[in-house]
């Protein structure tokens, strides 16, 4: 039974039906109790009655001063009643008229020293019969004290059997009525009870149906809503909530990939499609010699471009190599930094860049030499592409326990926070047409692959809006896994 | 007719114009959205060819101000993205094909022929004119089943004519739609262009298909009516 709703529906019928059955059940013995002890009650004060007729003689001889004029009930008839009057002996003082002679109470039962019992009557009617031991009063005592023995009373004078009987047709009706009118008022309660349950599960599941109702049409397209969290039952709260951020998550993950499926189509479809415009154009149409000369010319920077990205993406996947499994030597760290920076010089010049170094001419660092120096390369070609035109690069290095922390920064006019998270992605680029081809996206990604596999940690901040700085930390050896496991870097975001 | 391409990258947009032209079309160019824009805007074109990833404007969005400026011109999308949300943003923003990069060159001039056909409302590639018959799709042309060989730019120039038949088109149309901006235009260049067409498809003795209305322009029918 896997549905909430059935669930509920089943269990608080069975509970309506226990109770209901339970309470009627209940109600009909403690009425049927309180009838018997009022029945029981009119038996014993017939037998009082009855008791109070007796006396005993002088000679010590038991007598009834009995008629059945002043007690009429005792006469055969239709609602007949019966008593019966046993002496010590066994032998039958007095009976009523209507037993016709018969014996009342079975030896048996008297024997049993029952009070009370149902019966058959000798009419052939259900009856409730009751015993007593009463003592006969003695023939000058005045006094109502027939249930003791009176003081003076003659030491022959034993108790008495006094048995009474009545039909109890009366209360087995009333019973009767009783359980009917239960049983048909226990059948409504069950017969409403379903409407009300259902109705009432209906009412309290509609929140769990509406939320999966939408979450039902939560799909690709639509991973932007959001459940309305304060709007829910509390109870819910907790699993709104849970799935809010499951789903800011997951909108983020396709997003991203989005982003990266729309980027590796433009830089790899771009090129295809200039090569193959290009090549049918000159298929299919004479060319001059200066037209076939531009059409090699363009084929072949083609050619270098997908080179390029094919390099690079071997590179990126290439599988991850262990940080300690490197092979380490002592990297001088000004020299490299002059060495990478001559390559760019003509860009510098061109873009009129100003570079300050600020590096203790002993810093060195003890690393992969060739991976190092093209991290190295790629951040600072990624700061002289993109620094703000007659802007300034800096490279900072710092000194500590474990290493060095190197910062490069730039100047920028375009960047803001919310690329920084995204610039790591493996072919993002700020400019969202990706005009020009000199760049495909790739160099941080590049830098992250290297720096993860050097056991370096890379952050990317902007110091303030013009101000974009990357920062190089080594790693502690107790924090190195979790970054290794890590895919996306550790961005911060530090707007001065 | 006369075809606006707005395409960044440099190589493709060049081969682009260059096999455009030599189908015999009139070709203008722009390499940014904003260029795009505004050539979309002044100038008459057939047919707008229309990158999506573009600098200073995107094609989307070039696309939606120029059909808010009333601007009914068919444009194909070119672009690199292939994903159905994509397409169906392309064409929700008023395009009118859509062509994923790579394509081939041929595919490309077949589409812009179609959409040159929905402007003229015509479905049928194959027009005729008395014993005249212009296969638009293969551009070839034949009267009385005889093949006649034209320049890119006469047979551009009898395509436009045909695709208006019976209407009067003026030089200044002619112009517009056959020659792009960098063209030199002389003033006599659309009366030449006439009479040498003329001369290509006209049987001797028979009247000519192209009559010229005096101060007008030109008119391809039958008959002069």
């Amino acid at each position: 039974m896997k549905s909430l709703r059935r669930r509920f529906t089943v269990w608080l019928l069975v509970a309506t039906m226990v109770l209901a059955i339970t309470a009627g059940a209940s109600l009909y013995l403690y009425l049927r109790e309180a009838m018997l002890q009022q029945f029981d009650a009119g038996l014993t004060a017939k037998i009082q009655a009855i008791a109070s007729l007796l006396r005993v003689e002088i000679d010590g001889s038991y007598a009834m001063d009995f008629s059945d004029e002043s007690m009429p009930e005792y006469l055969p008839g239709r609602n007949a009643e019966f008593f019966q009057i046993v002496l010590p002996g066994r032998a039958t003082l007095q009976r009523s008229a209507s037993l016709k002679g018969r014996d009342l109470v079975p030896e048996t039962l008297a024997r049993a020293g029952r009070h009370a019992w149902d019966m058959k009557l000798p009419d052939g009617k259900p009856g409730r019969a009751m015993a007593r031991l009463a003592y006969a009063q003695p023939e000058d005592d005045d006094e109502d004290n027939s249930h003791k023995p009176a003081a003076g009373r003659v030491p022959s004078a034993a108790p008495l059997l006094i048995v009474v009987a009545r039909s109890r047709s009366d209360i087995d009706r009333v019973l009767a009525a009783l359980l009917t009118a239960l049983i048909v008022a226990a059948v409504v309660l069950i017969a409403a009870g379903i409407l009300v349950v259902r109705f009432v599960v209906g009412q309290a599941l509609r929140p769990v149906n509406d939320l999966a109702e939408r979450a039902r049409s939560i799909g690709p397209e639509n991973l932007n809503f959001r459940f309305d969290v304060a709007a829910l039952p509390e109870e819910l709260q907790p699993i709104c909530q849970r799935l809010n951020n499951l789903l800011e998550r997951l909108d983020e993950a396709f997003s991203r990939e989005r982003r990266l499926n729309s980027d590796i189509a433009h830089e790899l479809r771009t090129p295809i499609a200039e090569l193959r415009s290009l090549t049918e154009v000159a298929c299919r149409w004479p060319l001059s010699s200066a037209e076939a000369e531009g059409y090699f010319r363009d084929a072949h920077e083609i050619a270098l471009k997908m080179g390029s990205l094919i390099e690079t993406l071997f590179a990126l996947a290439r599988s991850p190599v262990d940080p300690q499994q490197i092979q380490r030597a002592t990297v001088p760290l000004v020299p490299l930094f002059k060495r990478t920076l001559s390559h760019f010089q003509a860009e510098i010049s061109a873009r009129e860049l100003s570079v300050s170094l600020s590096i203790p001419e002993d810093a060195e660092i003890k690393t992969d030499p060739p991976m190092f120096a093209r991290l190295i390369e790629n951040l600072l070609v990624n700061a002289v592409v993109y620094a703000t035109t007659g802007g300034s690069i800096e490279c900072v290095v710092e000194q500590i326990s474990d290493g060095c922390i190197i910062k490069i920064g730039n100047n920028t006019d375009s960047l803001k926070p919310v690329d920084l998270p995204r610039m790591f992605e493996p072919f993002w680029r700020k400019d969202p047409a990706r005009t020009g081809d000199a760049h495909s996206g790739l160099g941080l990604a590049l830098v992250t692959e290297y720096a993860k596999r050097l056991g370096i940690s890379v952050t990317a901040d902007l110091r303030s809006p013009n101000w974009f700085q990357v920062t190089l930390r080594p790693i502690s050896p107790k924090t190195q896994g979790k970054t290794v496991k890590n895919d996306r870097l550790p961005v911060s975001l530090n707007l001065q | 007719m006369r075809l606006l391409l707005v395409e960044d990258s440099d190589r493709l947009r060049r081969s682009l114009v260059d096999g455009l032209q030599k189908s015999g079309y009139a070709v203008d160019a722009a390499a940014d959205g904003e260029e795009g824009l505004h050539l979309a805007s002044t100038e008459s074109y057939d047919v707008l060819i229309l990158d999506i990833m573009l600098p200073k404007i995107n094609g989307l969005e070039l696309l939606q101000k120029l059909r808010n400026r009333g601007k009914t011109v068919h444009v194909l999308l070119l672009t690199a993205r292939d994903a159905v949300p994509d397409r169906v943003a392309g064409l929700r923003a008023g395009a009118d094909d859509y062509l994923i990069k790579p394509f081939a060159f041929e595919e490309l001039v077949a589409r812009v022929e179609a959409l040159i056909r929905r402007q003229h409302q015509s479905k049928q590639p194959c027009i005729r004119i008395g014993d005249l018959e212009i296969n638009t799709s293969a551009r070839i042309l034949t009267r009385s089943s005889i093949p006649i060989a034209l320049a890119p730019r006469e047979y551009a120039l009898l395509e436009f004519l045909v695709m208006r038949r019976g209407q009067v088109v003026s030089r200044t149309e002619i112009e517009a739609h056959l020659y792009d901006m960098e063209a030199d235009l002389m003033s006599n260049v659309v009366d030449s262009a006439i009479c040498a067409l003329r001369r290509k498809i006209d049987r001797a003795g028979a009247p000519s298909l192209i009559h010229t209305r005096r101060g007008m322009g030109y008119i391809v029918d039958e008959e002069d009516g």
